[in-house]
């Protein structure tokens, strides 16, 4: 998706930066100068202007400590404003981890910070692609992870680790999304943990780096800094640390700790674009699906669940599409049913009376469907599924094992979408997805989420 | 005090019989009776004067039209009861306002003021009686120059079927198409020969014009002309026949006319802005002084003024000044500084005649920082002083003032000296307030000499009674009084008539008012050549409710409410091309605005214009609309681009939902193009803003006034209405199909336009228009459409934003008329490709007609142009072709359209039934069992006692046992015939009524058709119920004979799990919901949340099935930038799932019982174009296809 993204200063409306992001013209500055105009003269008259659409565009203006105004223009999703404004308070917020937030508020001198500021583009850029992204993580404003069995042996390698780097503060990095992390690590605030992975998988490829962050929430204004170094392709294990210990001396140590997890590393990676273990049943409708703790702010999304035997299924939806779908989907969904951490996203859900609990859609192409309960909310993406697929895993004994489980809260609804569910029609909702959730469940019991 | 011997009866008034003069402003808070007594005769009851009142217009000028604007347009909208005419007891002026407001007659109504011309029509008649040359003498006063000649073609052929038995009234018409006031032949007392005295003695008064005759085209003769000459030769009544049978070949003939004027007090007369005691509607100090019963003396204000009425003489007794022995009369009582001045005044006016000669006429004095008028009549030795401050009467008002006075007193007792005391008071009591001296009653019909007609008039103008009347509407007024007229006692020697002398007569005033209008202005016959129309005088009825139908008529706006102005609110047309720089400064770039009063979105405008025309740059496409926050409301904003104009819309995001917002937008500039041709000529045209403002505020009002709705909790309401009203559709009673046939019967007979008039001169002319076809409304709802699917669409959304439809869905219309040329969406707006080749619409204009009668409102649209003739200008509307409509709307009541519709609307429930939430909930709390136990299923067919057995916790099985017998005994008939023979074998006796109605029209054969149509033999039901019902009885005939009486259920499975439905039919632009009354049966406080929850979620479920079209069609236009693939490109059906928890449960050991419940919306791709959403409880089994298939059955037929 094409987007325009400007920066200028809140008082002058001197701009500072402008980065564009697919195959779109360079706009002349009188016409970023009036856009940023409409809004000041709006502000001088005590309204705030927050958005624009055209018939396919949005824009939205956006002050940030009354210094910066970020003006970003990009395709309409036909959404809440409120995804729109996550996305420009994560730029915000990546110029702060990068440059500091003192120097963001108090621009002395606007030339150099043109020059100096030029440090965030990389991240900027990267928001500003998420359509790329592999992950959910900068819409959902949750971090992504990845499961494995794994992972409850890297825990303690991990621990030691960065014990070893004088900090409590360190995680595992699988392709961008943590496999494991330390407890206090989890402390960090949802839009911090989305940050600091995403630095990472922005930034040029190296074994090694040293990078300082200001961490937005937890200390703005007083840098530390992240180590970060390459076990193996793709798996980075990262530390957030004081002025000690230098990057070159712990390098040293990381053979040492590491050397012994390399099994375990490798299967972890193995993992990658399904994202979850694969001795987990899943239904072979089911394209992906986006699981978000938004308590936990953690996250897990799959758009390729297993091999797929194109021999049988003939050509399915391409994983870009895929991601595409439910990103949308989540923007359709939360903001409008669900709520969620982001900003004013609880706003229409709070006008429905009753809570909601599921909502799906149909299409030609695919079908949607999400559910919410306790801090869980699931989206899904299936392909429209042949009618006799129902009757036939409702005979399994998988059906009655999951009838067992009383315990579990999905099993309500897994009865639910057994009787809601009309032959023919609404099949796809198959067992396969209460299969998901319920083994999710239990693995998430083990893996704290 | 003698009677009147010649005065009938009938028009005497009861109450004036012990009490001669009286003026008795009678505010019988009782109901319609003692005026209808009056108008219809006594035994006539209230309804009924209705209908007659409606076959007496046909004989009159049509009631609209003095409403027609100068554009030919009319709105003209007569209210009837609105609901809970309040009865009360006790006579204060108070209460008996209050109750003509109940009673609706905000504007003049017919009924009413009909009469009131008839009696005015006949009182000048009985006057004359005794006037033995009354003709002649009003010739010699009359003749000066109002007079006009009118040369007018005249076809005697055209008389050639006018047997010498009919007057010359019907030579008049046959001949230059003049329709002459006729009266009732009606025999006097006096035998024939005083006959045709009467007849000499009356006017030949022009009641209207035959359209398309000579009279019309001429555009010369006004109603209410007097003809006075043909050919020179001066016309009566008695001899008119004669002069018109003279003109034996087609000529030119001269008619001598004379117009109507107002003869009241001189038009130099200064108005002026009175800062006057105005009579506040709460104290109603007019009133009470008009009855005497108060001096409006109670104001301190009024005090302060220095003012008087003296009645000096100079023949005092003592020497003294100070004994007060001089003055006669004074006014009032209290005594003032004028009154100590006295002395002053008597001096002046006996010493200035040895100084000028002449008497004095008046004096300014300087008192107190007033500058004080005083004007002198002297009367022998005696002097009548006025005095008014200057400030507030001019020297030369007060000079009309005093001789207007003067007249008064010498009509009403002779002589000034002769004035009764009593009298005077009231007269100069009331005269104070009736300083402003605006003429505000207006003349409709004068059968009197002029300068008898100029004493009553001045009798009735001070007596503040046709103020009153103008202002207020009384039930019954009656004023009797002995009058002197100034001509018969006043007349010196030189002007009177050789050998004729005056009789030696009383007279006496008779003044009957009834509600509203004692006068009414002249209006012009036929088209008007510009002449400015009179303001018309718009009663302002009760200051709280009927804000709506104010609105409507354009009086106010709805805007009285203080919260409106709370919320941002606005419509602005921009344009960019404005001279000046400085956006801020003036006000030039806003070429429209509404509410007219500056807000901070008018302020805004600079950022509204900026953005539309940078977006484009940015976007490659106008701004759509924009989110803005000021002082905590999130305003939305939408825009619409005109070129280099912009339409701005702006309404509270609390209020309206964007996606609501958007469809207002396009549907306000489908009106602005359907009512003006364009946008651009909407607002370029200053005289198009009366109408944008009535629009705009009428359309504020809808969205705003939910906003109260909303803060006084009743969400539901304001989320349906936002949901329905994005629905683009209009609500469709389903009439069972008898009924609809006759109707759609009778509305085809409209279209064909086949009309049998006896007038051939209309057979030999082109036709004026063709009718293109019609659509009938009862309460808002849709009956019948013949009109193709695009102008309906037009038609619709022009009768939805005047709120024509939501009026007429509350309140009683006695009489809607509305006539406005339209610009088809189809017709002017279409672009080439679209367009069937080898056809091209004809070039032609088109013309909307409604008319309305109680809740029944039938929408007609004319071309005229193509094969009907070219309309020049703006035409008004055709009395014809308004009666046509009339008539078929009373053609449709004779169908007994209210009847059906009500019943179907009340009794039966139109559709699937429904479950109420709360309900399904205390059943779920009770056990699974019980649910399925309560569902008002019986198995066995034809047994009552079956079916009078449900369950008492269903809602629904009231609606079983009622609709169930006649699901089982009605038996079928096809065809619309309605013989009132009765049907063999029908209904028992203890059917509804409705359906015993039902029963006469239904033919013979209904038997066999039965037998025919069901394959089984078994007697097949079927509903009135009409096409859902056709759906199920069609699924039982396959099958499921059994089940019968479950044919009202549409889910599957064993109990009803239906809360809520809503099917739209796009391609006829109607939907269908449960109605009123069924959703008042399922009531209750959860269900109500329920369906606030299912019209919200619709709502977003609607968004998105209109951006996945939006985004099909983007898919196709390379002009996008930033479009992406959106993942409800192809969606084909939405749901949410809600789940309800009591927040407080009793019982811990329990659980607490929950309500799961599924808003579904789905879409059906064309050809179908049908959407539909269903709000079902989630505890079966549902096939929305199915369920879809069986809601919309109903409308497909």
């Amino acid at each position: 998706m094409a987007a325009y993204l400007f920066c200028l200063t809140a008082e002058g409306g001197v701009p500072l930066f402008s980065r564009t992001k697919g195959d779109l013209k360079p706009l002349p500055f009188p016409v970023i100068g009036s856009l940023n105009g409409v809004h000041m003269f709006a502000s001088n008259q005590a309204v705030s202007l927050l958005s624009t659409t055209t018939d396919d565009a949005k824009v939205v203006w956006r002050v940030f400590h009354d210094s910066l105004t970020l003006i970003m223009v990009s395709g309409d999703d036909n959404a809440c404003d409120c995804h729109f404004n996550q996305l420009l308070n994560l730029v915000f917020q990546s110029m702060v981890l990068v440059y500091g937030q003192d120097d963001l508020i108090h621009i002395k001198n606007v030339e150099r910070f043109k020059k100096e500021i030029k440090v965030c583009y990389h991240m900027v850029d990267t928001l500003l692609s998420h359509d790329e992204l592999s992950t959910f993580s900068d819409v959902t404003n949750a971090v992504d992870t990845i499961l494995a069995p794994e992972n409850q042996v890297l825990q303690a390698f991990l621990d030691a680790f960065v014990e070893a780097a004088d900090s409590s503060y360190g995680c595992l990095l699988v392709h961008g999304k943590v496999a494991v992390a330390t407890r206090k690590w989890w402390t960090f605030t949802s839009t911090e943990l989305v940050l600091l992975s995403m630095i990472v998988a922005a930034s040029p490829k190296c074994s090694s780096r040293d990078i300082p962050v200001f961490l937005p929430h937890t200390s703005p204004t007083v840098p530390h800094r992240l180590l970060t170094y390459q076990l193996m392709k793709g798996v980075e294990v990262c530390a957030v640390c004081g002025p000690n210990p230098s990057l070159a001396s712990l390098e040293m140590e990381v053979g040492r700790f590491w050397r012994a997890a390399y099994e375990s590393l490798k299967a972890v990676s193995r993992l990658h674009p399904r994202n979850f273990p694969t001795n987990m049943p899943i239904d072979q409708n089911i394209l992906g699906f986006l699981l978000v703790n938004v308590e936990s702010h953690k996250s897990l999304c799959t758009v390729q669940p297993m091999e797929e035997d194109t021999r049988k299924t003939g050509k399915t939806m391409g994983t870009m599409r895929r991601r595409e779908i439910l990103r949308s989907f989540y923007k359709y969904v939360v903001g409008t049913y669900f709520p969620s951490t982001i900003e004013g996203s609880s706003e229409e859900p709070s006008q429905f009376s009753h809570k909601v609990l599921e909502t799906y859609i149909t299409s030609d192409t695919h079908k949607c469907y999400a559910i919410q309960s306790g801090p869980h909310q699931m989206f899904a993406l299936f392909q429209p599924c042949h009618p006799h697929l129902r009757n036939e895993i409702c005979n399994t004994e998988d059906n009655d094992y999951v009838y067992q489980r009383q315990d579990c809260p999905f099993i309500t609804h897994h009865n639910l979408l057994l009787n809601v569910i009309p032959s023919g029609q609404q099949s796809f909702f198959c067992i396969g997805l209460v299969n998901i959730i319920f083994w999710l469940l239990i693995f998430y019991k083990n893996m704290n989420m | 005090m003698a009677h009147l011997p010649s005065i009938n009866p009938f028009y005497e008034p009861p109450k004036s019989l012990d009490r001669p003069d009286i003026c008795n402003v009678d505010e019988l808070a009782g109901d319609a009776p003692y005026v209808t007594e009056i108008c219809f005769g006594p035994s006539s009851s209230s309804s009924k004067s209705i209908t007659t009142d409606d076959e007496n217009e046909d004989t009159l000028e049509p009631v609209w039209q003095q409403y027609i604007d100068l554009r030919g347009e009319l709105f003209y909208l007569e209210s009837e009861d609105s609901p809970g005419v309040s009865h009360q007891s006790n006579h204060t002026p108070d209460n008996g306002r209050k109750h003509s407001h109940t009673n609706g007659s905000a504007i003049p109504t017919e009924n009413n003021h009909h009469p009131t011309n008839r009696n005015l029509a006949n009182l000048p008649e009985r006057t004359t009686l005794s006037d033995r040359n009354g003709y002649n003498h009003h010739n010699v006063v009359s003749k000066p120059k109002k007079q006009k000649e009118v040369l007018i073609m005249a076809n005697p052929r055209n008389c050639q079927g006018v047997s010498n038995e009919d007057n010359g009234v019907m030579y008049c018409e046959k001949l230059f198409g003049i329709i002459l006031c006729q009266y009732r032949p009606r025999v006097p007392n006096g035998g024939l020969e005083d006959y045709s005295r009467v007849k000499r003695d009356r006017k030949l008064i022009v009641q209207g014009v035959v359209t398309g005759s000579e009279a019309e085209k001429s555009r010369q003769i006004y109603r209410g002309d007097m003809l006075l000459c043909v050919a020179d030769v001066a016309v009566s009544w008695n001899n008119l026949d004669n002069v018109l049978r003279s003109i034996s070949r087609p000529s030119q003939v001269k008619l001598t006319f004379q117009s109507p004027v107002v003869v009241g007090p001189s038009p130099v007369q200064p108005q002026e802005p009175v800062p006057l005691p105005t009579p506040s509607p709460g104290d109603h100090t007019l009133l009470k002084a008009l009855l005497g019963e108060a001096t409006p003396f109670s104001s301190p204000s009024l005090q302060k003024l220095p003012h008087a009425v003296l009645y000096l003489s100079l023949d005092s007794k003592s020497e003294s000044l100070s004994s007060k022995e001089d003055i006669v009369y004074q006014f009032p009582r209290h005594d003032s500084k004028l009154v100590e001045l006295r002395g002053v005044f008597l001096t002046l006016c006996s010493i200035l005649i040895e100084v000028t000669n002449n008497s004095a006429r008046h004096s300014t004095v300087l008192w107190e920082n007033h500058v004080v008028n005083i004007a002198y009549h002297k009367e022998g030795r005696d002097v009548f002083v006025l005095a008014l401050p200057a400030k507030v009467v001019p020297l030369h008002h007060l000079n009309h003032i005093l001789s207007d006075t003067i007249r008064i007193l010498k009509v009403s007792f002779g002589s000034v000296v002769s004035t009764s005391r009593s009298f005077l008071d009231v007269l100069s009591g009331v005269r104070w307030l009736q300083l402003e001296d605006e003429s505000k009653g207006f003349l409709c019909c004068n059968h009197l000499p002029p300068e008898d007609f100029q004493d009553v008039y001045l009798f009735l103008k001070y007596n503040c009674v046709l103020a009153y009347t103008s202002e207020y509407k009384v039930r019954h007024l009656v004023l009797w009084h002995e009058l002197f007229p100034t001509r018969r006692s006043h007349t010196t020697e030189e002007n009177s008539v050789p050998g004729y002398t005056e009789p030696d007569a009383r007279y006496f005033l008779l003044v009957v008012g009834m509600v509203k209008l004692t006068f009414q202005s002249p209006v012009v016959v036929g088209p008007s050549p510009v002449q400015p129309q009179e303001p018309v005088p718009l009663p302002t009825p009760s200051p709280g409710d009927h804000t709506l139908l104010k609105a409507l008529l354009g009086e106010a706006t709805p805007f009285s409410s203080p919260s409106y102005r709370k919320l941002p609110h606005a419509v602005l047309y921009l344009s960019l091309d404005s001279k000046s720089e400085s956006l801020s400064a003036s006000i030039e770039d806003i070429v429209y605005q509404f509410p007219r009063h500056d807000s901070k979105l008018v302020e805004l405008r600079g950022v509204f214009l900026t953005l539309c025309s940078i977006l484009i740059e940015v976007t490659n496409n106008s701004a759509r609309h924009s989110t803005v926050l000021w002082e905590n409301h999130v305003v939305n904003i939408a825009y619409h681009k005109e070129g280099r104009d912009v339409f701005v819309l702006a309404l509270p995001a609390k209020v309206v939902p964007l996606h609501h917002l958007n469809h207002i937008l396009s549907d306000t500039i489908r009106i602005l193009k359907v009512s003006f041709g364009s946008v651009v000529s909407a607002f370029r045209h200053r005289e198009n803003f009366p109408q944008c403002d009535q629009v705009f505020s009428l359309l504020f009002h809808r969205m705003l006034q939910s906003q109260e709705m909303y803060l006084l909790g009743l969400n539901y309401e304001q989320t349906s209405r936002s949901f329905l009203d994005v629905l683009s559709g209009v609500r469709w009673l389903q009439l069972e199909d008898e009924s609809k046939v006759e109707y759609d019967n009778i509305l085809s007979e409209l279209e064909a336009g086949d009309f049998t008039d006896d007038d051939e001169e209309i057979v030999e002319m082109r036709r004026t228009y063709t009718m293109m076809g019609s659509c009938l409304f009862y309460k808002g709802f849709l009956c019948c459409n013949h009109l193709p699917p695009e102008d309906f669409q037009d038609v619709y959304l022009f009768l939805k934003y005047n709120c024509v439809l939501a009026y007429t869905s509350e309140y009683k219309v006695r009489h809607l008329v509305l006539w406005h040329e339209l610009f088809p969406t189809r017709r002017s707006h279409t672009t080439e490709e679209n367009s069937v080749p080898g056809y091209t619409e004809p070039d032609a204009r088109y013309f909307l007609l409604v008319v309305g009668m109680r809740h029944t409102v039938l929408a007609v649209l004319l071309e005229a142009g193509g094969c009907a003739a070219w309309a020049d200008g703006h035409p008004s509307p055709d009395p014809f072709y308004v009666d046509q409509v009339k008539a078929t709307l009373l053609q449709l009541e004779g169908a007994e359209l209210t009847e059906t519709c009500e019943t179907r609307l009340q009794t039966i429930p139109g559709g699937p039934s429904l479950v109420g939430a709360d309900w399904m909930l205390a059943a779920s709390s009770r056990g699974k069992e019980e649910l399925s136990q309560v569902s008002p299923i019986t198995k066995i067919q034809n047994s009552p006692r079956s079916v009078l057995t449900p369950n008492k916790h269903t809602p629904e099985s009231n609606y079983k046992w009622k609709a169930s017998p006649q699901l089982d005994k009605r038996p079928v008939s096809f065809g619309g015939d309605s013989d009132d023979s009765h049907s063999v074998g029908n209904t028992e006796t203890s059917t509804p009524t409705a359906l015993r109605r039902q029963s006469h029209r239904s033919s013979n054969g209904s038997l066999e058709s039965a037998g025919s149509g069901s394959s089984s033999g078994a007697q097949r039901g079927r509903s009135r119920g009409g096409g859902l019902l056709d759906m199920s009885s069609l699924s039982r005939s396959l099958g499921m004979l059994q089940d019968t009486t479950l044919s009202n259920k549409i889910t599957r499975g064993v109990s009803n799990i239906l809360f809520h439905y809503i099917s739209l039919e796009t391609l006829e632009g109607v939907y269908v919901c449960p109605s009123q009354h069924e959703l008042s049966v399922v009531n209750g406080a959860i269900h109500s949340q329920v369906l606030s929850n299912f019209h919200r979620c619709a709502l977003q479920i609607h968004k998105q099935f209109e951006c996945a079209k939006q985004k099909q069609m983007q898919s196709v236009s390379k002009l996008y930038r930033f479009s992406s693939r959106q993942f409800y490109s192809e969606v084909k059906e939405q749901a949410v799932l809600f789940q309800f928890m009591p927040g407080t449960w009793n019982d811990p050991k329990k659980p607490p019982p929950t309500l799961a419940y599924w808003v579904i919306g789905r879409v059906f791709p064309p050809p179908y174009s049908r959407e539909v959403y269903v709000c079902i409880h989630d505890s079966a089994n549902q096939n929305l296809v199915e369920m879809a298939f069986s809601l919309s059955w109903g409308v497909a037929t």
